[in-house]
């Protein structure tokens, strides 16, 4: 499953995207660290990402920029937050602006994986080609 | 007193002697002058009587040779009586003329002797012819002599001369008398003259006083007004330093929040990360599960270690999702802490960061105060605009405190004021005993173009 990662930590990238790979069917097709780059990376060649992981706090701009420029765009992937402090009110305000899931990168990485994992499996599937 | 030459010459020590003679010597001139004139009246005075006794006294004379006359022709009894008195009287009448020129001319500028000759004379033949009349009327038949010096040519001529000799007697005392007067028309002219010398000097003396007082008024003006400009850049001065000084401290806390995050945040999530990795490796023994149990259980503790610190340093909700929203998760969380109700209501306001990073202070500081001091059981946050200021209030129902005792040093009150009057803001503070506390902060209203409508 192809994503695209939001992250402007290097570290937690790292780990993330191995975690990930390791435990899952998601493939990182792409990274950005600020809004600005997430954003025109989802323009022009976000055409085939099913899922985006987004953090709310980057180097510039913010990953809730990123929600509100994604809601304005007929794209398909499925748009996930993983933030430092996911407080009710930033869940409020993510799925305002479209976000499918919110998860705490302390509490909930767990079930961050699990989604993903069921993301992966429910996806359909190019006709012809095998998981 | 200005430093100019009148100034240091008023202050020079001399003037107290000089001005000391000067009045005694006005003093004296005016005793001195009083005495003059009233000695020379005296004496003028003195004249008149003079005159006056020296006329009864040429009267009595008179009388004296009538009466003698009289007696030579006739030789009564009445007219020798009458002579007899007169002459009784005489003696008493000159000697009180003589004394009273005595004291016209106490210098005995004037002689009176030839008078004095003349007088007794006068008398010793008046009393030898009367003698002689008397002897006439007892029986002797000696033929009466002409009583000479009685009648005719000699004794007119001695009567003239007596009186010519008075004349220039009381002439002399006059021109006496009136070189006195000249002298004192000048001793009063001196006097005069002293009089309005002192007067236009005390006034002169007046004058520059006053307007070395006024002078003095003005100095002191300038002096308090100049001062006062001091105080006024002292204090702004001082404003803009604190405003500094908070300032560098929100940026250092700010970058201290960061560095947490990030780099600690960071190592924290990817062990979390591992965790999760390491809990689903297959076939991991049990004792291994539980260990890898016990040990997220202490990251975990960790990380909420890591965002307590970082949320006390710098409220991160307050940069992303703005004032309100930060204000409602600092009230719930107090709320959660504390146990009572913490009743917010925020309307969206205008206002540049740091003035959104001191409200937030400010409520996060009375909070704190609530919490350690007050004991209330509910407490009302409110966030409002007010014309063209931003007010925001924390009200609690606590057992308040008396402002005057605690002083504003105590209770962050003195940090409080400081930053909120750092960004142009007031703070006032109302409090009793058991009625409650009351932190109000106003601040002005950003300009468009420097704020952003916090939701």
């Amino acid at each position: 499953m192809k994503t695209f990662i939001v992250e402007d930590n290097a570290v937690i990238l790292d780990s993330l995207i191995s975690t990930l790979q390791d435990l899952t069917e998601v493939e990182v097709v792409g990274t950005a660290a600020d809004e600005k780059t997430a954003v025109s990376w989802m323009r022009h060649a976000g055409g085939d990402c099913e899922l985006i992981i987004i953090d709310i706090y980057l180097r510039t701009g913010s990953g809730l920029g990123v929600l509100e420029a994604l809601s304005h765009m007929p794209s398909g992937p499925k748009r996930v937050v993983l933030t430092n402090y996911a407080t009710p009110e930033i869940q409020r305000r993510c799925s305002e602006l479209g976000a499918d899931r919110v998860f705490d990168k302390s509490r909930d990485l767990d079930s961050l994986i699990t989604y993903c994992s069921w993301l992966a499996e429910s996806q359909p599937r190019t006709p012809g080609g095998l998981s | 007193m200005p430093d100019t030459l009148l100034g240091r010459t008023i202050r020079n020590r001399v003037w107290l002697p000089v001005l000391a003679l000067l009045a005694l010597g006005a003093m004296v001139v005016n005793e001195v002058t009083y005495q003059h004139s009233l000695a020379t009246l005296t004496r003028g005075i003195g004249l008149t009587d003079a005159r006056l006794q020296a006329a009864h006294t040429l009267q009595l004379m008179t009388d004296a040779e009538s009466s003698a006359r009289q007696f030579a022709m006739t030789g009564e009894t009445r007219d020798l009586e009458a002579f007899k008195s007169i002459m009784a009287a005489l003696p008493k009448a000159h000697g009180a003329m003589f004394g009273t020129l005595g004291d016209v001319d106490p210098q005995g500028l004037v002689s009176s002797a030839e008078v004095r000759s003349l007088i007794e004379a006068r008398m010793a033949a008046l009393s030898v012819r009367v003698a002689q009349a008397g002897q006439a009327t007892t029986p002797s038949a000696t033929p009466l002599p002409t009583p000479a010096l009685l009648i005719g040519e000699s004794s007119r001529s001695q009567h003239q001369a007596l009186r010519q000799a008075f004349d220039q007697l009381l002439q002399h005392a006059a021109v006496v008398q009136q070189t006195a007067r000249v002298s004192l028309y000048d001793a009063m002219m001196l006097n005069r003259v002293a009089v309005h010398a002192l007067v236009l000097m005390s006034v002169l003396g007046l004058l520059m006083w006053s307007h070395q007082l006024r002078r003095g008024d003005q100095e002191k003006e300038t002096a308090r007004k100049l001062l006062a400009g001091q105080v006024h850049e002292r204090t702004a001065e001082l404003r803009e330093l604190a405003g500094h000084l908070e300032n560098a401290r929100e940026d250092e806390r700010g970058h201290v929040a960061r560095e947490l995050h990030d780099d600690l945040g960071g190592l924290l999530t990817a062990m979390k990360l591992e965790m999760a990795r390491l809990r689903r490796v297959p076939a991991l023994p049990a004792a291994a599960t539980e260990r890898v149990a016990s040990l997220e259980h202490r990251l975990n503790a960790g990380i909420a270690l890591k965002r307590q610190i970082i949320e006390n340093l710098r409220p991160s909700s307050l940069d992303q999702l703005g004032l309100c929203v930060a204000l409602e998760m600092l009230c719930a969380d107090v709320a959660g802490n504390l146990g009572i109700p913490v009743h917010t209501r925020l309307q969206p306001v205008r206002m540049n960061k740091d003035s959104e990073l001191t409200v937030y202070r400010v409520v996060q500081e009375s909070l704190t105060n609530v919490s350690k001091y007050a004991r209330a059981t509910q407490v009302q946050v409110t966030l409002e605009p007010v014309g063209d200021l931003v007010r925001v209030t924390v009200k609690d129902n606590g057992k308040g405190f008396d402002i005057q005792r605690v002083g504003t040093g105590h209770h962050g009150l003195l940090g409080m004021r400081v930053r909120v009057e750092a960004h142009a803001g007031k703070l006032s503070l109302r409090s009793a005993d058991n009625e409650g506390t009351s932190v109000c902060a106003e601040f002005p209203r950003a300009a468009e173009h420097e704020a952003r409508l916090s939701v």
